[in-house]
């Protein structure tokens, strides 16, 4: 569900390979992150370019990756989000709590 | 929800509204609505059999869903009230509260101050605040006689 695309120092580049991020895939989404977390112990730029859908199921799954990743004294910052999700996610103010850019580069080069 | 029946609903939304009615911000809010809808029948009623009837007017999109799965129950904070109703939830964001109407729980939202937030008070669950932010008015009802959760959410145009 999750690829590794790029490891650089400090960063693990990785793709969300879903175009219907929802209840179905979130568990399995989050357990995935969070072993990368754990094993990587890198902060994690998560690209969402291919994800067309989101629902409240899995924005809780992000959720919940992101409080395990600064329990961890990491971050997981959002790439590549659709219109909509991004304007879902401003609706609720979860640009409040996750880092949002356009690239991976526009993310790697803010830190 | 089906990602093809999300899109032949839409599609039905565009085709018979006004293009002066702020098309883009009417499907964005459909789109999060219907969503939440059906993900909120199965994930609390248990039931994966939903009627939904959509109503389209020159001044507003209207959303019915009606299951016959398990009742909502929203137990609310005990003795916190807030703007005439009983609190559903509150976290560093938002109070989600709601306000019996003619024997309808309508939800309403208060974007709390936030000007510090700790990502561990920061809610997981966003389902009922998605449709209560997207819509301009939601609401709920239960059918003792035929056993029927009710969900009605309108977008002004």
């Amino acid at each position: 569900m999750i690829d590794i695309i790029k490891e650089q120092n400090n960063y693990l580049l990785v793709d969300i390979k879903l175009h219907e991020a929802n209840m179905a895939s979130a568990d399995a989404f989050k357990t995935e992150i969070v072993s990368l977390l754990d094993t990587h112990h890198k902060k994690v730029i998560l690209s969402l370019h291919q994800v067309n859908y989101i629902d409240s199921t899995f924005l809780g799954a992000l959720v919940s990756a992101l409080k395990h990743a600064i329990s961890l004294k990491l971050d997981i910052a959002l790439v590549g989000l659709k219109k909509d999700i991004y304007d879902l996610m401003t609706l609720i103010r979860l640009d409040k709590v996750f880092k949002i850019y356009d690239s991976f580069t526009d993310a790697t080069t803010a830190d | 929800m089906p990602a093809d029946l999300l899109e032949e609903i839409l599609w039905l939304i565009k085709s018979n509204i006004s293009v002066d009615a702020g098309i883009s911000g009417v499907l964005f809010k459909s789109k999060f609505i219907l969503t939440e809808l059906l993900t909120n029948a199965i994930k609390h009623a248990n039931t994966d059999e939903v009627i939904l009837n959509l109503e389209i007017t020159d001044s507003l999109v209207r959303f019915i869903k009606t299951d016959h799965g398990t009742p909502m129950n929203f137990p609310g904070l005990e003795n916190k009230s807030f703007e005439g109703g009983i609190i559903i939830t509150a976290d560093i964001m938002h109070t989600l509260y709601a306000v019996e109407q003619n024997g309808r729980l309508c939800f309403y939202c208060h974007e709390n101050s936030a000007p510090t937030i700790n990502i561990n008070d920061f809610p997981e669950h966003f389902g009922l605040l998605i449709i209560t932010k997207a819509a301009d008015e939601f609401c709920y009802q239960y059918n003792k006689q035929n056993h029927a959760n009710t969900f009605t959410a309108s977008i002004n145009i």
